[in-house]
């Protein structure tokens, strides 16, 4: 569980009912990794790509962030329809710039327009899951996105560049 | 003026004319024929007058020699005052109309009877020995007197008769030059006439008779009639027709044109409000995804969220099981969790549930009407196998007998095809009778004949879909195409949306779907999709 330990996951949620069921199921099916949760895309593309400021930003609880440099892998939970700055913008600039290209990205939304995930995967997605509505669909696919967590090996001693 | 009158002056006119020239001709040669008549009678007076005077100078001979010889047998010759008398009637009906020479005839009858009786009293005389000094005076001239009268008379005469033979034959030949004149003037009079008559006829028949046949030409290659034809025959009347005609068609014309500009508006107006229409139901399907889709993010939280106070109840459960509580204080714990709380969720999750389905039929629907489509030859037959492949372990549970004819190729999306016969063929198979043995039967009609003259017209195709299963009734034929109508809620389940898919999917495609059934018997659905490209 060494890497397991060492893999953040990184939350874009704007609806925080999604955001707490997210996690607490993640939890719930063993997963203890670190979360991080941003609102909105503004607030990912900003931690992601903003100077680096003195004051990390703080969550809603008022706990600094894990700073960026410590977060050696990542894996990113996407929603797409957010304010200001919707999913697919996220996962646009996370797949342009090379220093954040390789961070697996899982889009989670419950959308299933076949366009919109056809949109997703050419923007360079590796995981699509449909947010079921049905709560034990829901949790097999947050069990099996947890399963797929675990076993995600990424190259040791990557690092994310600092900008 | 009528034609017939027209035809009829021009015949007549000229006849009257003729008729006039040869009354002259005839009146000439009648005064010709008379006055060669004239001098014909003129050359009988002479000659008898010339003739006349010879038998009497010989008598006179006779009688002097009868009265030298005494011979009175020379005289007694009553012949020669016979030959005389009727020589003198001849004469005196000859000049008849002449009582000039009538009477000089006259003087000289007397003067010959006035001799005769003379001679005859000188035979008398010799007969009886007389005398004849009493007549001897009377012979002593060259001529006896009366004789001598007779000649001077006759010699008037003549001479009187031979100037009117010379003026009777100068007229005659006036009145045969008259006649040459008259019969020059009678020909040329006659051509002159005639071809007045061809000119008349010309100008006031057939030069318009011309321009009527010209204007029916006008008429119909549909050019500028001219000038209408004065006058008040048949011919201008018959003009005046063509000319009305010529307004109405113009008129009709005008008419035609104002309607088909009309036409124009009007099938823009359709255009434009069919666009709007699509449009609109664009709008709508827009409306309908965006509002279903913004609805699935709270579902997911109360559907969440329940299941999450569920898990609570299971471990408010065990806590309470394992906290040793008072026997009453536990049982009204477990009441509330058991009943009042699990029930409240049970519902809670059912509503969800039910909510959730609602929702995603409305997604389906919108997306019936979005989706784009890949446009291509779409093999019908395989994709109704494939249909019915799926549905196999559907079929064998009910024991269908799915039949499938020959299906004809047509013109749309795949999965969109597949999408309208995996409804049919599963509403057929969901619908199906449990009293009989089902029979599905999935077919095309013959080929429609198409309006060749219309070139954007697109052969269509109708395929269908029957089955001997429960049925319509009547009153719900009009309602089956509609959302969320389920007329079988006990048979099956889902929201009712799969017909209005169906009919989504197929007018998007340009075509259209209908439904014939008899209740308890079964139903026939029919799809009809282009077979060839389509410009919607």
């Amino acid at each position: 569980m060494s890497h397991a330990q060492t893999v953040s996951i990184v939350l874009i949620e704007d609806d925080d009912g999604h955001a707490t069921l997210v996690e607490r199921n993640l939890r719930r099916a063993g997963i203890s990794n670190g979360f991080v949760r941003f609102r909105d895309g503004q607030q990912a593309l900003d931690y992601f790509f903003g100077p680096a400021c003195a004051d990390a930003p703080r969550d809603t609880d008022g706990n600094p962030f894990p700073p960026r440099e410590t977060l050696e892998n990542l894996v990113v939970l996407l929603d797409l329809k957010m304010p200001r700055v919707d999913g697919f913008e996220v996962l646009r600039r996370l797949k342009e710039a090379p220093e954040t290209a390789a961070v697996p990205v899982i889009v989670l939304t419950t959308t299933d327009d076949p366009r919109e995930i056809a949109r997703c995967y050419e923007l360079g997605c590796n995981v699509y899951i449909c947010k079921p509505v049905e709560y034990d669909v829901f949790i097999e696919a947050v069990r099996r996105l947890g399963f797929f967590l675990q076993v995600v090996k990424l190259p040791p001693g990557h690092r994310l560049a600092p900008s | 003026m009528k034609l017939f009158t027209k035809g009829l002056l021009l015949i007549a006119v000229p006849s009257v004319v003729e008729l006039a020239l040869l009354g002259i001709v005839f009146d000439t040669q009648e005064q010709t024929a008379q006055a060669a008549q004239w001098v014909d009678n003129s050359k009988q007076i002479l000659y008898q007058s010339s003739a006349i005077v010879d038998p009497l100078l010989r008598q006179a001979a006779r009688v002097r020699t009868a009265m030298v010889t005494g011979d009175a047998s020379l005289i007694d010759r009553r012949a020669v005052w016979v030959d005389l008398s009727d020589r003198l009637a001849k004469l005196d009906t000859l000049v008849a109309d002449t009582p000039q020479q009538a009477g000089r005839v006259h003087n000289m009858r007397r003067a010959i009877d006035a001799y005769r009786e003379q001679s005859v009293a000188i035979s008398q005389a010799l007969h009886e020995r007389h005398s004849l000094s009493p007549y001897l005076a009377l012979e002593t001239g060259p001529l006896p007197q009366q004789v001598a009268v007779f000649r001077d008379e006759l010699a008037a005469f003549g001479a009187e008769a031979s100037r009117l033979d010379i003026e009777r034959s100068i007229a005659l030949a006036q009145r045969r030059e008259s006649q040459q004149y008259a019969l020059i003037a009678a020909v040329l009079g006659s051509m002159l006439i005639w071809a007045a008559t061809a000119i008349v006829f010309a100008r006031s028949i057939g030069r318009r008779l011309e321009v009527l046949t010209e204007n029916a030409e006008r008429l119909g290659s549909g050019r500028q009639l001219a000038a209408p034809l004065s006058g008040s025959d048949e011919i201008s009347a018959l003009d005046a027709v063509l000319h009305q005609t010529e307004a109405r068609l113009r008129e009709a014309e005008a008419e035609q044109a104002a309607l088909k500009a009309q036409l124009e508006a009007r099938a823009h107006e359709l255009a434009a409000v069919n666009d709007e229409l699509r449009q609109e139901t664009q709008d709508n399907e827009m409306f309908i995804y965006s509002v279903s889709h913004d609805l699935r993010s709270p579902l997911v939280n109360l559907q969440g969220f329940s299941k999450e106070l569920h898990v609570s109840c299971d471990e408010l459960d065990g806590i309470v099981a394992s906290a040793g509580l008072p026997a009453g204080e536990e049982r009204r714990m477990k009441h509330i969790l058991d009943g009042d709380v699990r029930e409240s969720l049970y519902y809670l999750r059912t509503a969800v549930a039910r909510a959730a389905s609602i929702i995603d039929a409305l997604l389906r629907i919108s997306r019936a009407g979005r989706l784009e489509y890949q446009w291509q030859r779409v093999s019908v037959g395989r994709t109704v196998d494939r249909v019915v492949e799926a549905l196999q372990g559907a079929i064998s549970q009910r024991e269908a007998v799915v039949t499938v004819r020959d299906l004809p190729p047509a013109w749309g999306d795949p999965a969109a095809v597949e999408q309208i016969f995996g409804n049919l063929i599963g509403n057929a198979l969901n619908f199906l009778d449990p009293a009989r043995r089902g029979r599905i039967e999935i077919g095309a009609l013959e080929l429609e004949p198409v309006d060749a003259s219309e070139p954007r017209a697109v052969r269509m195709r109708t395929y269908y879909v029957r089955d001997n299963g429960l049925g319509i009734p009547a009153a719900y034929l009009s309602k089956v195409f509609r959302a969320f109508q389920r007329l079988h809620g006990d048979v099956a389940s889902g929201e009712g949306i799969g017909l209005a898919v169906v009919r989504r999917t197929v007018e998007r495609h340009g075509g259209s779907v209908w439904v014939e059934s008899a209740e308890g018997a079964g139903s026939t659905f029919f799809v009809v999709l282009p077979e060839q490209p389509i410009r919607l």
